[in-house]
């Protein structure tokens, strides 16, 4: 197996699952709580990279992020850090791609707390935030815990649009499944086998916590 | 002297209207019922009071604190309004044991006085041993009581009950209906008690306000509801089973002559706002006595003054008591003890003699 493709995957992963924590949850708590009409886009918006090619999604991350896009100048005149074919790029694609496998279980699982428990804390004098902490996370811990190892394993399998953003660079954008493809084309079948068996493993091993863990908390 | 006053009007979209006006001292005890069918609206101004809704129009303030003030548009969070509210589901923590949940309000109290306070409180509710224990793990009265120490804790300025014994099994119920209101009566602040159960009214409250579809229909003592209800609407709502149509056709003294479907009634004892004309005669079943006929009342004319003759045509019975329905030329229901000398040998078909308790008697004129 390629040990710099699995360190930098990890590195991805990790970083990803990260982000989508900090970005995740507060949005996730809001779309659950919100009473505005308008939820429907943020919502289709943050499940769109489910059903769309990553190809396109990375099309458009990298026509976003060139160096001739206004974002991706101003992004490059102010941080000096060119986004396409690096990590920071293929980071920001998996972060994107990424989205929906993490706030689509947070959000169920903020849903999912009593609405009449929250009431009961704002009545004891809790503010909202401080609800949010005491009541609205300790019981919606499962759901987004399960939402957190959906991305992370998500993120290990990572293809397409980190193709698209990142390329084939080793150490820099070759992650573990664009290993796999790079083996396959150059005939190396073997090394190709043995990435993929690891990947099934892994991914399996996932998912029965996932359903182990979500069923306790009552989220899948 | 300091008011708690709430009067505005609040609607959901397809919802009716809910009115609400109701003043009340901002000190001391005093437990308040709004009564109501489920739907009418009355939990909505619960929950309107302790700042979960937003009414449309109309202001709500305690004292000095203003709450809610539709014009100004000040609307304080109910973290900010220092009420109690106790859920109809109690709404427990349910990741938190009985100790954390009834400590969950008093996180700027230094240690000490957090654990003194707690400590008095599981005592005075019953809760000793408990402590450890996760809501699931305890009854439903245990969970009521620890639900109310939770309220009770922060030393609320006013209490809100939603149906506080309507999740509790039958023989509970009648117990905490019992002892609920001893329980309340030392912490000396207003309450506001929300029930469909007129029994809930009786046992706990000294005031109540009658609704429903979102309007009220009467506001007063919870005897004077009882005994002289405004309209027929509020006489079947407390549960005044026998509402006739009448014509007061002779007033002297303290006797009153009513003709209600072509049978005339004698009552003494008049209530003193009789006047002459059309009238609804409310009696309260169980002031309706039921007597086997004696041979010498026996017949139309023999009937003595103040009673007269029916047919007995229907019997229900519940519990301790039995639901009799009369045929006296008009329609009456008859609530008596099961096991009273006078009827435990009466059946179905017999000819009664029936008489009212006077001052049960409420005329709707």
């Amino acid at each position: 197996m390629d040990l710099t493709a699995l360190w930098l995957t990890l590195r991805l992963a990790t970083c990803t699952t990260a982000i989508l924590l900090v970005v995740g949850v507060p949005l996730a708590w809001w779309l659950a709580q919100t009473r505005w009409s308008g939820r429907v886009f943020i919502e289709a918006l943050v499940s769109l990279p489910l059903v769309l090619p990553p190809t396109v999604l990375g099309f458009y991350i990298l026509l976003a992020t060139s160096p001739q896009s206004p974002l991706g100048s101003a992004l490059e005149a102010w941080t000096g850090q060119r986004l396409p074919f690096t990590f920071w790029g293929i980071l920001l694609a998996s972060v994107l791609g990424n989205l929906p496998f993490a706030v689509r279980p947070f959000v169920s699982a903020f849903a999912s707390v009593d609405r009449r428990l929250l009431e009961a804390s704002w009545c004891l004098g809790e503010k909202r935030i401080r609800t949010f902490w005491r009541v609205a996370v300790p019981l919606a811990w499962p759901g987004v815990l399960t939402g957190l190892v959906l991305t992370f394993a998500h993120c290990i399998g990572e293809f397409g649009v980190v193709l698209m953003v990142g390329g084939n660079i080793p150490g820099v954008t070759r992650t573990l499944s664009i290993s796999i493809y790079d083996n396959v084309q150059a005939l190396d079948y073997v090394a190709a086998g043995q990435t993929s068996f690891w990947l099934v493993l892994f991914s399996f091993v996932v998912l029965c916590f996932t359903y182990t863990y979500g069923r306790r908390g009552g989220v899948v | 002297m300091s008011k708690f006053v709430a009067e505005f009007e609040l609607q959901y979209s397809n919802g009716p209207l809910i009115h609400a006006d109701l003043v009340r001292p901002a000190q001391g005890f005093s437990m308040t019922a709004l009564f109501g069918p489920s739907g009418c609206g009355k939990s909505s101004v619960l929950r309107a009071i302790a700042g979960l809704e937003r009414p449309q129009k109309g202001r709500i303030y305690f004292g000095e604190d203003l709450w809610f003030h539709h014009d100004h548009k000040i609307q304080c969070p109910p973290s900010q309004r220092n009420v109690g509210f106790l859920f109809q589901d109690f709404a427990l923590f349910p990741h938190l044991t009985i100790q954390a949940n009834i400590e969950y309000g008093l996180r700027r109290l230094s240690d000490e006085k957090r654990r003194q306070r707690v400590g008095e409180l599981i005592e005075r509710f019953g809760l000793g041993g408990l402590e450890q224990r996760y809501p699931r793990q305890v009854s439903g009265g245990q969970q009521q009581r620890a639900a109310l120490a939770r309220t009770i804790a922060r030393k609320p300025q006013l209490l809100l009950l939603d149906e506080p014994l309507s999740s509790l099994d039958n023989v509970l119920r009648e117990q905490m209906r019992l002892e609920l209101r001893q329980l309340l009566q030392e912490f000396e602040i207003p309450m506001i008690l929300v029930t469909h159960d007129q029994q809930d009214v009786l046992a706990l409250a000294e005031r109540m306000v009658v609704m429903d579809q979102g309007r009220i229909l009467q506001a007063d003592t919870v005897a004077d509801v009882f005994a002289r209800p405004k309209n027929e609407h509020v006489a079947r709502m407390v549960g005044i089973e026998n509402v006739l149509a009448g014509q007061i056709v002779r007033h002297e003294g303290t006797t009153c002559t009513i003709e209600v479907q072509g049978q005339t009634l004698v009552l003494e004892g008049t209530p003193p706002n009789a006047k002459l004309g059309a009238a609804l005669v409310c009696i309260p079943a169980d002031a309706v006595q039921v007597y086997g006929m004696s041979a010498s009342e026996d017949g139309s004319t023999g009937v003595r003054p103040g009673r007269w003759s029916g047919t007995l045509v229907g019997r229900v019975q519940d519990g301790r008591t039995t639901r009799w329905e009369l045929d006296c030329g008009f329609r009456l229901v008859a609530r008596v003890l099961s096991h009273s000398r006078e009827t435990k040998e009466l059946s179905i078909g017999d000819r009664v003699s029936v008489q009212i308790a006077p001052h049960a008697v409420h005329l709707i004129l």
